[in-house]
C-alpha cells in the first residue's frame, strides 16, 4: 500500500494544476509548524505561496 | 522511525556516561528493560521525551544526577546530556539535548542556558555526517511531538479511549496520527487568506481605470479640435492683419490725410513696442515668482539667525575656548602666562578638563557655515523682493503707456474718418471693423490658449492617474486570482478531508476490531469492535448489544492498545511502541495474548518491566523475539541506577 503521504497527495490528483500545486506547497508549510499551537509566521508563508502560484498562473494565461 | 540507542549522560539517578541500545531486528525486535520500582524506568521514558520533544523538564534541577552535583566543587560547570540515536528514511540521526549548569555556594545548580540546546545530527546511507537546520521542525516531520504520545506511553494509563465520554480524544488521535491535522490547518488557513484577499480586492476595484481612460480619449479629442481653432485663429488674424496693411497702405496715397496717416503708424509702430516690453515685463515678473520662493522663508531665516545669535552670546557656540587653542598649549606645554607645566600637574589637569568641554573645530565651523548660508538666503530673497516691486511698478508703466497711445491713435483715426472724401471715410470705417475683428481675434486666441493650457495639465494628471491605475488593476488581477486559488484549494481540501477520514475511520475500525479479536481473550463473548460516525470506540457482545460499560480496566486498556495499533498500521508509520509499565494491570490470559501477538504488530517494541508484570507464558512468549534485554541496578549505598545487559 502506498504511504500515507502519497495517499494524501493523490487525493488531490483530479485537481487543476494551480490547485494541486497550491495545496501542495501549503500541506508542506503547515507540517512545518505542525508543532506549535500558535503557529505564528504560518499565513506569511501561504500568502508567498498564494502569490507565487497565482503568479505563474496568471503568466500561464497569458502565454496560452 | 526505529530507535538504535540512548545514551545518558548525568541524567537522574544515571551517573556519567551510560548506553542503552534498542534491537532493530525484523525478527527480534524486542527490548526488554527490566526494573523494580523506583530503579529508574521512568527516568529512562522521561530521557526519550526529553531529547527528541524537550517536554517534561522545566529545569536543569529537576533531571541533573544528584551525584554528579555532590562530586562537583563550587563553581564547577556541570552538564546533563542525553543522546537519542534513531533510523528514518534510510538515514541516521542523532539528537542530543543537552543543559549546563554552575554549582552555587548552597549546593544548587544555577542553569547557565534558559533553554536546552537541541542538535540535530544527520547522516545520509553513504555520506557525512551533517548538522540538521531546523532540528525541531525536522523531528516534527519524522514523528510529530502529538503523535508521539500514541506510541510512547505509560501503559497503565491508556485505557482512555475505551471509555465513554472520550470519543473527542478518539477524533483527535485519528486526525493526527493520520495528518488530517495538517489538512484541516491548511484548509482554515486558506479560507482566512481568502477572507483577508477578498477584503483587500473590495478596496481596490472601482472601474476607476476604465473611466479615467475614457476621459483621457475625450481631453486628446478636445486638444485636437483646440489646436486646430488655434490655428485657424492665427491664420485669420493673419488675414485681418493683411486687410488692415492694405487699407493703411491706400490710405497713405491720400494726400489730404497723409499726415494724419503717418501719425496714425507711428502710435501704431509705438503701441506695438509697448506691448513687447509689456509682455516683456510680464514674463519677468512669472520667473520672478517661480523662482523668488526664498522670500517667503525670510521670516523663518530671521528666527534662525536669532537663535544662533542668542546662544552664540550666551556662549554656548561657539565655546569661549576653542579645541585647537587648547591642544596647541598642551603640545607646547607653556602656559599663556609663559609658565611651563608638566603632565598631571595642576595645571595639565585644568587644561585637560577644559579640552573636554571645548567645542570641536568642526562643529563650530559647521555653526559659522550655517549662520553664512542663511544670511546669503536672506539677502537673496530681499532682492529678490525688490526685483518684484521693480517689475510690477514696469507692467503698470507699460499698461498705461499702451493706453495712452491706443487714445491718441483713435483720436487721429477719428480724425481721418470725419474727412469729406468719401473713399477716405469708407476705408476708415474698414479699418475699425478690421480692427475690432482683429481685437475679437485676439481674445478668443486667448481664451484657446488657456483652455489648451488647463487641457494639457489635466491630459498630464490623466496619465499619471492612469498609470497608478494601471498598477492597481494589475494588484486587482493577481488579488482576484489568489482568492480563487485558495478558496478552491481550501474547499478541495475541506471535500477530500471528509471523505479521506470516512475511508480511514473504517480501515481504524476493521484493524481494531482485528487486533482486539487477538489480543482479548474473551474473543468469542466480544462479537465485535466499532468505531462510530461520531468517534465513539464501542465492543458488541455476543447478544448484539454494547458491552464497553462491562469492560473491566484490563479490557478498556487492550480494547485502546489495539486502536492505537491499528492506528498505527492504518498510517503507516513506521515509529517503535515504547510501553512503561504495560501490563500491570493484566490478568496473564491478556499478558500472554499481548506478548504473543503484539512483536508481530509493531515494527520496534520497547518494554519497561517488573519482573512481576512479565513471567512465566508471557516472557517465554516474548523470548524468541527479544533482540536485547537489560536490567536496571539501583544501587542504594550510591542512590544511582546502573543500566546492565543481559545475556
Amino acid at each position: 500500500m502506498a504511504s500515507l503521504q502519497t495517499q494524501i497527495a493523490s487525493l488531490f490528483d483530479s485537481s487543476e494544476p494551480e490547485v494541486f500545486d497550491l495545496v501542495t506547497r501549503v500541506l508542506e508549510i503547515e507540517k512545518e509548524f505542525l508543532h506549535l499551537k500558535t503557529p505564528h509566521g504560518v499565513m506569511e508563508k501561504i500568502e508567498e505561496a498564494l502569490n507565487m502560484v497565482a503568479q505563474a498562473s496568471i503568466k500561464n494565461e497569458a502565454r496560452s | 522511525m526505529r530507535i538504535e540507542r540512548v545514551d545518558l549522560f548525568n541524567f537522574r539517578q544515571y551517573f556519567g556516561n551510560q548506553r542503552l541500545k534498542f534491537s532493530r531486528h525484523d525478527e527480534q525486535n524486542v527490548t526488554i528493560i527490566h526494573g523494580v520500582n523506583g530503579a529508574g524506568k521512568t527516568s529512562l521514558f522521561l530521557a526519550l521525551n526529553w531529547c527528541l520533544y524537550g517536554e517534561g523538564v522545566d529545569n536543569i534541577g529537576q533531571i541533573i544526577s544528584k551525584e554528579a552535583v555532590s562530586r562537583a566543587q563550587r563553581a564547577e560547570i556541570v552538564e546533563t546530556k542525553v543522546d537519542v540515536t534513531f533510523h528514518h528514511g534510510g538515514k541516521r540521526y542523532t539528537a542530543s539535548r543537552k543543559l549546563v549548569g554552575q554549582k552555587q555556594q548552597n549546593g544548587k545548580i544555577l542553569e547557565a542556558k534558559t533553554t536546552a540546546e537541541f542538535v540535530l545530527m544527520r547522516t545520509p546511507p553513504s555520506g557525512v555526517m551533517e548538522r540538521v537546520d531546523n532540528p525541531i521542525g525536522t523531528m516534527n516531520t519524522i514523528l510529530p511531538a502529538n503523535v508521539r504520545t500514541y506510541f510512547f506511553f505509560d501503559g497503565e494509563k491508556i485505557d482512555n479511549f475505551a471509555r465513554p465520554e472520550q470519543a473527542a480524544e478518539v477524533e483527535k488521535a485519528i486526525y493526527q496520527v493520520l495528518d488530517l491535522e495538517t489538512l484541516t490547518r491548511a484548509m482554515r488557513h486558506l479560507e482566512t487568506a481568502a477572507q483577508d484577499l477578498r477584503g483587500q480586492l473590495k478596496q481596490i476595484s472601482t472601474g476607476e481605470l476604465q473611466k479615467l481612460v475614457e476621459e483621457d480619449e475625450l481631453s486628446r479629442t478636445r486638444d485636437t479640435q483646440l489646436h486646430e481653432r488655434r490655428d485657424s485663429l492665427k491664420r485669420e488674424h493673419s488675414e485681418i492683419q493683411r486687410h488692415l496693411d492694405e487699407i493703411n497702405k491706400r490710405l497713405r496715397d491720400f494726400e489730404s490725410v497723409q499726415e494724419l496717416q503717418k501719425l496714425y503708424d507711428q502710435y501704431t509702430q509705438d503701441i506695438e513696442f509697448a506691448q513687447q516690453g509689456l509682455e516683456k515685463t510680464i514674463r519677468a515678473i512669472r520667473d520672478n515668482v517661480s523662482t523668488g520662493y526664498v522670500r517667503f522663508a525670510s521670516q523663518s531665516i530671521d528666527a534662525a539667525l536669532a537663535i544662533l545669535e542668542e546662544k552664540r552670546q550666551r556662549g554656548e557656540i561657539p565655546s569661549n575656548i576653542r579645541e585647537q587653542f587648547i591642544q596647541d598649549l598642551l603640545a607646547r606645554q607653556i602656559c599663556i602666562c609663559g609658565r611651563p607645566f608638566i603632565e598631571h600637574d595642576d595645571s595639565f589637569n585644568h587644561l585637560m578638563h577644559l579640552l573636554e568641554t571645548a567645542t570641536p573645530t568642526s562643529l563650530e565651523d559647521d555653526i559659522m557655515d550655517t549662520s553664512g548660508r542663511l544670511r546669503g538666503l536672506l539677502d537673496t530673497g530681499n532682492k529678490q523682493h525688490a526685483e518684484l516691486n521693480t517689475r510690477m511698478a514696469e507692467q503698470v508703466d507699460w499698461q498705461n503707456r499702451i493706453t495712452s497711445l491706443t487714445a491718441q491713435r483713435d483720436d487721429v483715426h477719428r480724425q481721418m474718418k470725419g474727412t469729406n472724401e468719401d473713399e477716405i471715410r469708407g476705408l476708415t470705417r474698414q479699418r475699425e471693423e478690421f480692427a475690432d475683428d482683429l481685437s475679437a481675434n485676439l481674445v478668443e486666441q486667448g481664451r484657446v490658449e488657456a483652455d489648451l493650457e488647463s487641457l494639457r495639465t489635466r491630459i498630464k494628471e490623466l496619465e499619471r492617474q492612469i498609470e497608478q491605475a494601471k498598477k492597481s488593476d494589475k494588484r486587482a488581477r493577481l488579488l482576484s486570482r489568489k482568492v480563487e486559488l485558495a478558496q478552491k484549494a481550501a474547499d478541495k481540501i475541506d471535500d477530500v478531508r471528509g471523505t479521506f477520514a470516512i475511508k480511514k475511520r473504517m480501515e481504524i475500525e476493521q484493524e481494531t476490531r482485528r487486533i482486539f479479536h487477538l489480543l482479548a481473550w474473551k474473543g468469542e463473548h466480544f462479537q465485535d469492535v466499532r468505531l462510530t460516525d461520531d468517534y465513539q470506540l464501542e465492543v458488541i457482545d455476543r447478544y448484539g448489544l454494547p458491552a464497553r460499560p462491562e469492560l473491566s480496566a484490563g479490557e478498556r486498556q487492550v480494547l485502546s492498545l489495539s486502536f492505537i495499533t491499528a492506528m498505527a498500521m492504518v498510517a503507516q508509520r513506521e515509529a517503535p511502541l515504547i510501553m512503561d509499565t504495560p501490563f500491570g494491570r493484566l490478568s496473564s490470559a491478556h499478558r500472554e495474548a499481548i506478548t504473543f501477538n503484539l512483536p508481530i504488530l509493531a515494527p520496534q517494541l520497547v518494554l519497561f518491566v517488573t519482573d512481576e508484570e512479565l513471567r512465566d507464558k508471557a516472557l517465554e512468549n516474548l523470548k524468541p523475539r527479544i533482540g536485547t534485554e537489560y536490567r536496571l541496578r539501583f544501587d542504594a549505598g550510591t542512590s544511582c541506577t546502573t543500566i546492565e545487559e543481559m545475556n
